[in-house]
């Protein structure tokens, strides 16, 4: 009986040393930061409660938003209210999981034109910081700065961060790009080749379709202002509306818009209708 | 002790959802499969995050099954009359049953990491991506502390069903233990940056949950195998120190309870 006791005793003991210890370790783990996934969590409520969702991991809820997200992706036309619910899931998947290569790569190629550039930057600045042994992240990151926001500045700077990210004959690519971007004005050019290269590194028919539809929609927008220029040297005013650079010769026809949008003369520039 | 183990891990092996185990690997197998198909950039990255995703939740539920059918139910159907009468101490049937338990769960996921891994090795073929997966030693470590997990879980489990009287809860809060235990880090952390108010209000409490819920999610170090990207080892080794003692405690818990209680 004595024994009985005394061994009972011992393991209340013990029980009390491994709770002890388990206090210690559980107080020490949480208080490391997480780092990738600490960072900007605004907008994680709904994102953990995905998490909840998805049985408590992280990486299946961040997976599943990447999978809603492209399923959305693969339809050609569609409202606003799409692309904004699109945005949503992208960043809430770029903070589950922020390495997620599908995740910046989607936004950066659909997010951006279509007035979620906002949405884009974040996941592509969530990727940046976490795939640091990257180039992609910080060059797309840079290109929507110097394209969509007309921060060449800025653009540059971030592609010298990719341009540490890679070596040799890319390396110097970066460096070259971003010199020039220090001193230049956006220029549809540079969009072509960046969407062309996307193309190129994806398998994907349907994305691949996408890219080739936005392809045509950028060369429609170098061709009209190629022809806004040519009208300015002729007349020396810009024009207000697209149809008079084709009654005035300098364009032979309003290209086509694979979206659907049509396109129109704001500021002296080629824009998409919103 | 011994014989404890064997019959834990002939009749887990023996029970349907050892029947299970091997349908769901097709079904893994299907799911890996499939996800890859999903990505356009990174096929055997997303394939292996979903192959991972998938193993831990099989794994998880069956050894929550085992326990609910080796333990639990031993009690509920008085079978555990027989097994005591053995001249050996009662705690070597709960320290047997659960080693027995846990082998059966390293089996377990030894095989659906297998699985995957050849899997992997197939998929790998189509597309030449730019961060390849780390297959070698970093795979069989993120398999090997998802493991770990499943034996906090475990030992959860063993704890209520050394407890419990009522015959399905050991399942019931086992699920419930491993969902709280996964999402409590994410929890902490999404209160703290979105929330700075609510934190400052409900540190105390907050901060006490983790005096009884261990952090399991400290433990899915997947970065390793999915980009290379090597875990912190304060956080590996922490969290190795808590998962241990957990189960410690867990375990002499059930061995006290265990030792008091009578079967009629």
């Amino acid at each position: 009986m004595e024994s009985r006791l005394n061994g009972t005793i011992l393991q209340i003991g013990m029980l009390v040393f491994s709770l002890f210890f388990f206090i210690i370790a559980s107080q020490q783990a949480r208080d490391i930061p997480r780092k990738e996934y600490a960072q900007k969590l605004e907008i994680i409520a709904p994102a953990y409660i995905q998490t909840l969702m998805a049985f408590g991991d992280r990486y299946l809820a961040s997976n599943i938003a990447v999978s809603r997200a492209s399923a959305l992706a693969s339809y050609l036309v569609k409202d606003k209210n799409t692309y904004y619910v699109q945005g949503l899931l992208q960043e809430q998947a770029a903070i589950l999981n922020p390495r997620q290569e599908d995740n910046y790569y989607i936004a950066a190629a659909i997010l951006s034109w279509e007035e979620q550039t906002e949405a884009a930057q974040k996941v592509l600045k969530l990727a940046t910081d976490a795939r640091y042994w990257d180039a992609m992240p910080p060059f797309l990151l840079g290109f929507n700065e110097y394209y969509f926001y007309d921060n060449p500045t800025r653009g540059a700077e971030l592609l010298e961060i990719a341009a540490e990210r890679t070596e040799d004959i890319n390396k110097r690519t970066f460096k070259r790009v971003a010199s020039k971007w220090y001193t230049s004005q956006s220029d549809p050019s540079v969009a072509i080749g960046i969407l062309n290269a996307m193309k190129q590194s994806s398998e994907d028919d349907e994305f691949r379709s996408y890219l080739d539809a936005r392809i045509v929609q950028v060369e429609g927008l170098a061709e009209i202002d190629e022809a806004i220029k040519n009208y300015i040297n002729i007349i020396g005013v810009s024009p207000t509306d697209i149809n008079f650079l084709v009654r005035m010769g300098v364009l032979e026809k309003i290209p086509h818009d694979p979206f659907g949008k049509g396109f129109i003369i704001d500021n002296g520039k080629a824009k998409v209708k919103k | 002790m011994l014989l404890f183990i064997k019959t834990a891990i002939i009749s887990g092996v023996r029970s349907r959802i050892f029947f299970g185990l091997v349908l769901f690997s097709i079904f893994l197998l299907f799911i890996v499969w499939l996800a890859s198909g999903f990505s356009a950039r990174h096929p055997t990255t997303l394939a292996l995050d979903i192959g991972i995703s998938t193993a831990r939740l099989i794994v998880i539920l069956i050894s929550i099954y085992w326990v609910q059918e080796l333990i639990a139910k031993d009690i509920e159907t008085k079978t555990i009359i027989f097994a005591l009468s053995y001249p050996v101490p009662r705690t070597s049937y709960i320290v047997g049953r659960f080693l027995g338990i846990s082998i059966l769960a390293f089996l377990s996921m030894f095989f659906v990491g297998l699985i995957i891994w050849i899997e992997l090795q197939f998929n790998s073929l189509g597309y030449e991506q730019t961060t390849p997966v780390a297959l070698g030693l970093p795979y069989v470590l993120v398999f090997l502390y998802q493991w770990i997990a499943v034996l906090v879980i475990i030992a959860f489990t063993v704890m209520i069903a050394c407890l419990s009287t009522i015959p399905m809860l050991p399942l019931m809060l086992g699920l419930l233990f491993a969902l709280i235990s996964y999402a409590i880090g994410p929890t902490y952390d999404y209160i703290i940056y979105s929330d700075p108010e609510l934190f400052a209000s409900s540190k105390v409490i907050l901060e006490k949950a983790f005096w009884v819920l261990p952090d399991l999610s400290r433990l899915d170090i997947r970065d390793w195998t999915l980009y290379g990207v090597r875990p912190d080892f304060q956080q590996v080794f922490w969290s190795t120190v808590m998962s241990v003692a957990y189960i410690f405690s867990m375990l002499l818990i059930s061995i006290i309870v265990f030792k008091k209680r009578e079967f009629k």
